[in-house]
């Protein structure tokens, strides 16, 4: 018997294999390539009306505060919790001879308190003596750009939208070791390390609005968010 | 005897001294401490530990400061073991330095790795049941197919696919 096959089959046949095998060639390799050409960024910075509120339980709180006002001194900043928290911590890895930042309303005039300034770029540690909402009326501006440092830094998360890891790491991906988060509601930390091996479960999934963050840099970068 | 002129002397001194020391006064930082974390391989005697096994750990003064439920057949982790909070009079967790021990479902395991507490670091640790000095790292079964490996397959096979086409068309080109 003789078998005869038609040319111009064979040859749709052989394009049709070919052009299916496309989809399976990782997509990093049909990329375009950008040769001479400028790219130009334009980032739009809007300011949005906010009410911010995060509610604290007594015991220690970690969060931030993406609200911004006129007057961002300590006081007039965290009128709303006065009566209620106890102490209020920062950590600024540029001043290296004394990187903490504290206040407390209880201690004596004559101890030095070097926390004068309530930004968004920063985490707060709030030790509350009993649970209490603190609220700042204020706008928050988006984009962000908060510039990291190696080592661990106390950042504050300003995106309205809860975030993937990945997503809104992306501005610094490479130059980050480890994430850390404290839910106070739970009392339970919250720890991801990019590099882990995946069967290893980690419980910070997400980044969300009023949480302060550890971030562990490997090298300095800046964190651009809500773009 | 100190004399009247040393006497002032040294109360000069001892007051620049106080107003010294009132200038630097700084809180003593009492906060909570970041915790330390811990993964790795499990196993029990030969075999490794069962989905569903769990890892205590506790610290030298027998406080427990974390526990994981294994997910993964023979690993676990993050198992996150808290440090103890200064402002408090309770023992939270660990403090700096000190060893950790592992429980494997209730029974003391042996660690193979650094123990001791540090706060905000990450170490693998692998524990075992039984005489065991070392831990084979775990791997999947090859009868599993995952979905990498499936897309390698696929691509493989795409690929001699179109050899054969190839050559098909060629050797019928020829006999033409």
């Amino acid at each position: 018997m003789k078998f005869k096959i038609n040319i111009k089959i064979a040859v749709i046949i052989f394009l049709c294999i070919l052009i299916a095998s496309l989809f399976f060639i990782p997509k990093e390799y049909l990329r375009p390539i950008i040769t001479g050409r400028v790219i130009t960024r334009v980032s739009v910075i809007s300011r949005v009306a906010l009410n911010c509120s995060i509610f604290m339980v007594e015991g220690w709180n970690l969060v931030s505060m993406p609200c911004v006002t006129k007057n961002n001194s300590r006081d007039p900043m965290l009128t709303t919790i006065n009566d209620s928290y106890l102490s209020i911590h920062t950590y600024k890895i540029t001043d290296t001879l004394d990187p903490w930042k504290s206040y407390n309303p209880n201690l004596p005039w004559w101890v030095v308190q070097d926390l004068d300034k309530i930004t968004e770029l920063e985490g707060y540690w709030i030790r509350m003596s009993y649970n209490d909402t603190w609220l700042v009326d204020g706008k928050v501006i988006w984009p962000i750009l908060i510039p990291m440092f190696r080592g661990w830094n106390l950042v504050g998360f300003h995106s309205n939208v809860t975030m993937r890891m990945n997503d809104s790491l992306q501005t610094i991906d490479g130059s980050y070791s480890a994430v850390y988060a404290y839910n106070a509601n739970t009392s339970q930390w919250m720890i991801y390390y990019p590099w882990l091996p995946p069967w290893v479960s980690q419980n910070l999934t997400n980044m969300s609005l009023y949480f302060g963050y550890w971030i562990n840099m490997t090298q300095d970068d800046v964190w651009v968010l809500g773009t | 005897m100190y004399g009247f002129w040393e006497l002032k002397k040294m109360k000069k001194k001892l007051i620049l001294w106080i107003v010294w020391i009132l200038l630097f006064i700084h809180i003593t930082l009492a906060l909570k401490p970041a915790p330390a974390s811990f993964y790795g391989y499990v196993a029990i005697e030969k075999g490794y530990a069962a989905k569903g096994s769990v890892i205590e750990v506790y610290d030298s003064s027998n406080t427990l400061c974390g526990n994981f439920v294994i997910q993964n057949e023979g690993r676990y982790g993050l198992l996150i073991c808290e440090g103890d909070d200064p402002v408090t009079k309770q023992d939270e967790g660990a403090v700096l330095g000190e060893n950790i021990t592992f429980y494997i479902n209730g029974f003391r395991a042996k660690a193979l790795g650094n123990t001791l507490w540090q706060s905000g670091v990450l170490k693998q640790v692998d524990i075992a049941l039984g005489n065991v000095t070392h831990i084979e790292p775990y791997e999947e079964s090859p009868s599993k197919v995952t979905s990498k490996s499936y897309r390698m397959f696929i691509r493989i096979m795409s690929l001699i696919g179109s050899i054969i086409l190839i050559t098909i068309f060629l050797w019928l080109y020829n006999k033409k």
